[in-house]
């Protein structure tokens, strides 16, 4: 084929990448990033890894792959852990920048904020400190995604979810309330 | 009958379909499963609770403005997956062929190129930028003579720099940085040299020009039966990840099982990809640089801008257009190793090529990777 085709024709191949991974962004988004929000709860930083992994799969795999879906929630949990833990050095600076913001704008209770961004922040680092296949599947559950799509995911059988979803439960109850800060 | 076991009772809170008549009816009469079952509600009324961004104010969707908003950001991080596709060609058939001079050799914008290499020593290479429709409009070389191929590009694979080294009759040099990202394993091969004649036929182009333009496109007299010979010195690929790239000038046999190689797009070119090769011999015989490029330039629907393009470049006997699809991609002069080079970025900064030509090798260093670190690793070059 000559050059000219070539790139042509790679240039088709392209828009057609282009369409499929749109379809595939606009279809796994909200998902992506409500798992990132169960982990980090913080929009922008979940907009962030959501947006990330995305970037990450287009650089990876192409968009049509049959494994893309549990790739992307598979890689939203990973990377928000990964936020999360190096986030705990931020934790103090941001509670203070809340309480800060909050006194700026006069309204709202600043103690009220600077709790809420606490509970936040320890609700993560639990998250943080339980076995990551607990932390996955209790953020991709909570997130909305199927007993089957957290299957998939995850690598085990759809009955295995339930028994796997109830240690998890377990686990970050026992965790969060041994150490909740 | 035994007691449910724990993915079952916590499958039950979520679904009340997830329990049969037998275990619906132990659930109801065995005190041990209901509390059991009231522990798992319990301790999934917590998560929830905890986990539920609402409950600690933060937001808890996605609309689809943010949606739109988000594929807005990715889409400009990704651009056109120009890294994925549009280079494969490009890096392939540079690796093929020795360096992407050979792409020039074998294909229609090698018409253009190869009227620039009559005297050949390129010392630089420039950026021509192009569009879809460029592309489109370039003439084929088949409809103004004869291409005949010797000798097309066979690649083999070898055990290192030094058999590299014997086999292409020159030194091979090797990176002495990599990114940290990029697998530290090369993977060597040579490719064969080629040998392609172009003879131009007023004959052939009189065939293939319609009609009414056959006059304002005659061929000019002493270029009818002007000959170009290219002949291309083996090249030394080093590939770092976990195949060699794919040999596209090589001819296919026909029938044969088709190559993962082709048609894979570039995801089966190796993360980093270093070309080096002797520049090729290129002699003409009958017909002048300028005398080939004004009468290719002059084809019905080459677009006036890309002739505009390619007769600024100024010096063709020592400077190789190389096409950049400008959608897509960027070029930029750089230096390399104290010279001269090109350098090709995709507008996203996640893939490039630098190309550079030195004491008679011309290099290319292409890659899914940053240009700061392609230009490092070129400049890693010994």
């Amino acid at each position: 084929m000559a050059f000219a085709a070539r790139i042509g024709a790679a240039m088709t191949q392209a828009d057609g990448a282009d369409s499929a991974f749109e379809r595939l962004f606009r279809s796994e988004y909200a998902k992506v990033a409500a798992i990132a929000r169960r982990i980090l709860f913080d929009a922008h930083a979940a907009e962030d890894v959501a947006q990330d992994v995305f970037v990450s799969f287009h650089r990876l795999h192409a968009p049509d792959a049959p494994f893309a879906s549990k790739w992307l929630h598979t890689a939203a949990v990973h990377s928000a852990l990964n936020a999360v833990r190096g986030r705990k050095r931020r934790v103090r600076r941001e509670i203070a920048d809340a309480a800060a913001d909050q006194a700026a704008s006069r309204t709202g209770d600043p103690l009220e904020t600077v709790a809420s961004v606490e509970l936040r922040t320890a609700v993560a680092q639990t998250l943080g400190r339980i076995n990551p296949k607990y932390a996955a599947v209790l953020a991709m559950r909570y997130a909305g995604l199927s007993y089957a799509e957290v299957a998939d995911a995850l690598g085990v059988s759809a009955n295995h979810v339930g028994t796997m979803l109830r240690r998890a439960e377990a686990a970050f109850k026992k965790e969060h309330r041994h150490d909740p800060s | 009958m035994t007691h449910l076991d724990d993915g079952a009772l916590r499958r039950f809170c979520d679904d009340d379909d997830a329990l049969d008549t037998d275990q619906r009816g132990h659930l109801t009469s065995c005190p041990v499963c209901t509390a059991r079952l009231s522990a798992t509600r319990a301790d999934a009324a917590f998560a929830a609770a905890a986990l539920n961004p609402q409950s600690l104010g933060a937001t808890d969707s996605t609309s689809p403005l943010e949606i739109g908003r988000a594929w807005s950001r990715v889409r400009g991080r990704v651009g056109r997956p120009l890294q994925r596709v549009a280079y494969g060609p490009l890096l392939a058939a540079a690796a093929a062929a020795a360096a992407i001079v050979c792409v020039f050799v074998f294909t229609p914008v090698g018409t253009l190129a190869q009227s620039f290499l009559t005297i050949f020593e390129p010392q630089q290479f420039v950026a021509v930028p192009v569009s879809r429709a460029d592309l489109g409009s370039l003439p084929d070389l088949q409809r103004f003579g004869t291409v005949v191929a010797r000798a097309t590009p066979q690649m083999r694979e070898v055990t290192g720099p030094v058999q590299a080294g014997t086999l292409a009759r020159m030194r091979v040099a090797v990176p002495h940085w990599l990114p940290a990202d990029v697998p530290h394993t090369a993977r060597y091969a040579v490719t064969s040299g080629s040998d392609t004649t172009f003879t131009f036929s007023a004959a052939i182009a009189r065939a293939n020009t319609p009609t009414q333009s056959r006059s304002m496109l005659a061929m000019p007299r002493n270029l009818d039966g002007a000959m170009l010979e290219v002949a291309t010195h083996p090249a030394v690929i080093i590939a770092f990840g976990s195949k060699l790239p794919p040999l596209r000038s090589a001819p296919r046999a026909e029938g044969s099982r088709r190559q993962s190689n082709d048609d894979d797009g570039p995801r089966s070119l190796p993360p980093l990809v270093i070309v080096q090769a002797p520049v090729p011999n290129v002699t003409s015989t009958g017909a002048t640089v300028a005398q080939i490029e004004d009468y290719l330039l002059r084809q019905p629907g080459v677009s006036p801008s890309l002739a505009a393009e390619i007769r600024s470049i100024g010096d063709p006997e020592t400077t190789m257009p190389i096409p950049i699809p400008i959608e897509r991609a960027f070029g930029q002069r750089v230096t390399v190793q104290g010279v001269s080079g090109l350098g090709i970025g995709d507008n996203t900064g996640v893939g490039g090529v630098v190309v550079w030509q030195r004491a008679g090798i011309i290099y290319a260093v292409a890659g899914q990777l940053p240009q700061r670190d392609i230009m490092a690793i070129a400049e890693s070059l010994r």
